[in-house]
């Protein structure tokens, strides 16, 4: 296995150990959000998965002139395969959220995201609710527009930082789920 | 790659080619672009705030709901909605602050920019107040909210035409369970069309107001919509609805 590793490294970059060590590190990150957009239960383990089916193929001699391609390829075939599209982990929360309604005696889904948005700084507590409470329609566009512009942000910065934070709590949710799976 | 393009791609309306080249774009890039899970999220929220339209629904239930972890963003992205605590204001000029800084500026060429603008104004608002002005006399309706429909033979009240104001005033009566609210929204359709929303002009703990004008009314039967919305933004529709008949009178032969 590992001779296969170091066979994905020096075609990465032959010339350059450190260089081959990032564009690795690069593609793993591609792999990863492309199976977290998919819905992969595990997306890191199923980019060292595709990783490890490329690092194979190509030391088996394979031609890839686009190392992009290729694993992109590897990924969906992954994916077709239903690979860890669920586990027991990512079954196990959902089970937590469908169960631990309003109706829960010992803990619901809700306080625990009340918690965890308190947890958060004040800022991004004001940017989360100033950003989610926008009016419907274009009336929406011009609002966020404003809303950066007050925040001094641009409307993508502010988008992605409303992203970033949102799965902060959606993290802090599930760690503070655990006691209960 | 838009919000539009990704909302297609989750929704799978992109055919097989289209799909794949969006995910090559997407992989081609340096990083796995970020803004993919913003539309993601923006996507659930407009699900979760019923803005889809019914097809979108049904795709995002049949097309994304496909693993446990998508299941598990809505419920979290519901939860989160739900905790939101209203904004505070957004601190934008106000008329009087945007004079101020106007004035502020260096005086040759606001004075051109004001005769203009004044110029201009007078041109366009004379007529717009002259026609769109609000309407001073009223006619009142009380309607209560029923579940009757056209087939079930409940007389729905009757408004004579033409009205004897400039405008009907019509008291909603809101059911005992929807009389929290942080806000309401009244939507209006005749037999054949929806009208869009009614605006409301007032309310209290037992009902709300909004006013129809006269020359927006001809004969037939008219339906009215109550929707509740939260603090977190979320409509809901409430069931049942409000009804009554503009009806002109019997020409004598």
């Amino acid at each position: 296995m590992d001779q296969h590793f170091d066979r994905l490294l020096t075609f990465l970059c032959p010339e350059d150990p450190d260089e081959a060590g990032l564009r690795y590190l690069r593609l793993h990150q591609k792999l990863a959000g492309y199976f977290q957009f998919r819905g992969v239960a595990d997306p890191i383990a199923a980019a060292d998965e595709t990783l490890d089916r490329a690092a194979r193929r190509i030391a088996e001699g394979s031609d890839v002139p686009d190392i992009d391609k290729f694993c992109l390829g590897i990924a969906r075939f992954i994916i077709k395969e239903g690979w860890r599209f669920n586990n027991r982990e990512s079954a196990a929360f959902l089970q937590f959220l469908q169960q631990h309604d309003h109706d829960s005696k010992d803990v619901d889904r809700f306080s625990l995201m009340k918690t965890c948005f308190e947890q958060l700084p004040q800022n991004d507590r004001d940017l989360l609710s100033s950003y989610c409470s926008a009016p419907t329609g274009r009336a929406r566009a011009k609002y966020r527009v404003e809303l950066a512009e007050q925040l001094n942000y641009t409307v993508t910065a502010m988008r992605v930082r409303v992203t970033r934070v949102r799965r902060s709590l959606d993290d802090c949710v599930k760690e503070l789920s655990r006691s209960y799976w | 790659m838009t919000d539009e393009r990704t909302t297609a791609y989750l929704l799978q309306e992109l055919t097989e080619e289209e799909a794949e080249r969006f995910e090559e774009q997407c992989f081609a890039l340096d990083k796995w672009p970020s803004q993919l899970e913003s539309a993601e999220q923006e996507l659930i929220d407009a699900y979760l705030h019923d803005e889809l339209g019914k097809d979108q629904r049904l795709r995002f239930e049949k097309n994304y709901l496909t693993t446990d972890v998508r299941k598990a963003r809505v419920l979290t992205a519901q939860s989160f909605h739900k905790v939101l605590p209203p904004p505070r204001p957004l601190q934008t000029m106000t008329l009087g602050e945007k004079l101020w800084a106007f004035i502020q500026r260096p005086a040759l060429p606001q004075a051109a920019v004001a005769v203009l603008i004044l110029t201009i104004g007078i041109a366009l608002l004379v007529p717009f107040m002259l026609s769109g002005r609000r309407p001073q006399t009223f006619q009142r309706l009380d309607l209560a909210l029923s579940s009757a429909n056209r087939d079930t033979g409940v007389q729905p009240e009757k408004v004579a035409l033409p009205l004897h104001a400039e405008a009907l005033e019509i008291h909603l009566k809101l059911p005992e369970q929807s009389t929290n609210a942080a806000a309401y929204r009244v939507q209006w359709e005749n037999v054949s069309n929806s009208l869009g929303d009614l605006q409301i002009e007032s309310r209290d703990s037992q009902s709300i107001v909004v006013i129809i004008p006269a020359d927006k009314l001809s004969p037939g039967r008219y339906t009215l919509k109550l929707f509740t919305v939260n603090q977190d933004g979320i409509k809901q529709r409430v069931s049942g609805d409000y009804f009554f008949t503009a009806e002109e009178p019997a020409r004598s032969r």
